[in-house]
């Protein structure tokens, strides 16, 4: 399926529309501006029409957890003050203003004129329901032309949704492109990049190191990637609390997040502290497991067997010593790992926790500097800005307490970034 | 060893008058549905193959 001008075309007609699509979009950026106004009026209405029921078909089906809470959170996203707050923090006030530079000296005064980046490439994945109509949005709300190349898992939500769209502001129709083409197309993938000036990039390394690949030299290259998540631990304020709120946090996101916690770092070069907090904390996870239990059974399944073809190869390895560092809980376990680097667990309440000391948390981090995103830091409050500070300074981009790792807020950086800056350019005239 | 996922069911579910216990078979496990933005997630889930 692919979506045109507002119309909807089958997946054969690829090549006729490439044929013409440079064209097009030439036409709509010569004539055309798609203002922010414009598309934060329908973003509003379209937030309006999923609170009234539309698409809560589609949304009923896709396989989440806690789907209330979630089809809350888009409606909140959609409305007016929402969009605008993210659009003043992320560009301030009147971006698109032209204003006049005032340099010291008595240097020649330029002006400036912000101008959307022009035409880009939304290479999206299917790891969230919904992002990428959330890309283009972030695209349009920018004034470009978005020629996006759906996920292969996607469930067809995302044209809908940007349907709506169009259908609530027919000017729309002219700055969006939808195609579902396989990404082992390369040859029309590399046809919409020719045509671009920014590719945006959601997904794993694979997914980004192709697209670095055939990238045209001179377009700007926007990656989103997959990231990690970890907590960090140096003594508590309140223990109780805090350790409650990790092991939630692990049950709930069943670390399949970036922001969710993976490794369990403790500010300890002792493999006996480790051990008395895994004792301490298994109790804990157990309880989470029990408050937040998997929907279905593949995953237990998965993770069941996995387990237990470890232990089997860990018997024929001979040795039972690695054993001794699991703490197996019911649907949970934390295993203490002898290395301090920061790695994807086995996921789904299943947690590494390895000794870090804080000499060495820099260092460790450095590592892993392309992956890093979620701190969760407990600490005593006397440690709390010392401990922020070296987090701050290693690359780390959130620092939340534990309960907070995965939350999300109206005004956030994305993985470090204001992406609607990004999706600018900045143009000087005399 | 399968990747198969089973149900070992008490042969008084079943009401059939026999009591031994009997075994539903599901289908292959699979996590192909998970959706995950964690980094490295994607390449160990394609890797589960016991």
């Amino acid at each position: 399926m692919i979506l045109s001008k507002s119309k909807i075309y089958d997946s054969k007609d690829l090549n006729i529309i490439l044929d013409n699509l440079e064209a097009e979009i030439n036409k709509t950026r010569m004539t055309k501006t798609l203002s922010f106004e414009q598309v934060i009026a329908a973003t509003d209405k379209l937030g309006q029409k999923i609170a009234n029921g539309a698409f809560i078909d589609e949304i009923s089906q896709l396989n989440i957890d806690g789907i209330e809470k979630y089809i809350d959170t888009i409606i909140m996203s959609l409305k007016r003050e929402n969009i605008e707050y993210k659009v003043k923090t992320e560009l301030g006030e009147n971006y698109f203003e032209t204003q006049k530079t005032k340099p010291p000296f008595g240097q020649k005064e330029i002006s400036i004129r912000p101008m959307p980046l022009g035409t880009i490439l939304h290479i999206a994945a299917g790891n969230i329901d919904g992002l990428p109509a959330f890309s283009v949005a972030e695209g349009l709300i920018t004034g470009n032309v978005n020629i996006l190349k759906l996920p292969q898992a996607d469930n067809g939500l995302s044209i809908k949704i940007i349907m709506k769209l169009i259908e609530i502001e027919p000017e729309i129709s002219d700055f969006v492109y939808v195609f579902d083409t396989p990404s082992s197309d390369l040859l029309a993938i590399k046809r919409m990049a020719e045509i671009s000036d920014g590719i945006v990039v959601w997904g794993g390394d694979v997914a980004v190191s192709a697209v670095r690949q055939f990238a045209p030299t001179g377009c700007k290259i926007i990656e989103w990637g997959h990231k990690l998540g970890f907590a960090y631990i140096s003594g508590y304020e309140d223990k109780d609390t805090e350790l409650t709120a990790l092991a939630e946090h692990i049950l709930s996101t069943k670390q399949l997040l970036c922001s969710s916690c993976q490794t369990i770092f403790i500010d300890t070069d002792s493999l006996e502290e480790l051990h008395i907090f895994c004792a301490d904390f298994l109790p804990f996870m157990e309880a989470a497991a029990l408050k937040y239990p998997f929907e279905t059974i593949d995953a237990l399944a998965e993770r069941t067997l996995r387990r237990y073809n470890e232990n089997l190869e860990n018997i024929l390895a001979g040795g039972t010593k690695r054993d001794d560092m699991v703490y197996q809980g019911k649907h949970c376990s934390l295993k203490i790992c002898p290395d301090k680097k920061l790695e994807l667990s086995n996921m789904f309440g299943n947690c590494f926790v390895k000794g870090l000391p804080k000499n060495e948390l820099f260092s460790t981090l450095r590592e892993k500097k392309g992956y890093l995103q979620t701190a969760g830091l407990i600490c005593r409050v006397e440690r709390r800005d010392e401990l922020s500070d070296l987090l701050v300074r290693s690359g780390v981009v959130r620092i939340m307490r534990a309960a907070d790792m995965s939350l999300t807020f109206c005004g956030e950086a994305h993985d470090g970034e204001y992406a609607l800056r990004r999706y600018t350019r900045i143009v000087n005239m005399q | 060893m399968t990747d198969d996922l089973g149900i070992l069911h008490d042969g008084t579910e079943c009401g059939c008058g026999i009591s031994s216990p009997y075994l539903e078979i599901i289908g292959r496990i699979g996590l192909k549905d998970i959706k995950t933005c964690a980094a490295g997630a994607a390449e160990l889930m394609k890797e589960v193959k016991l």
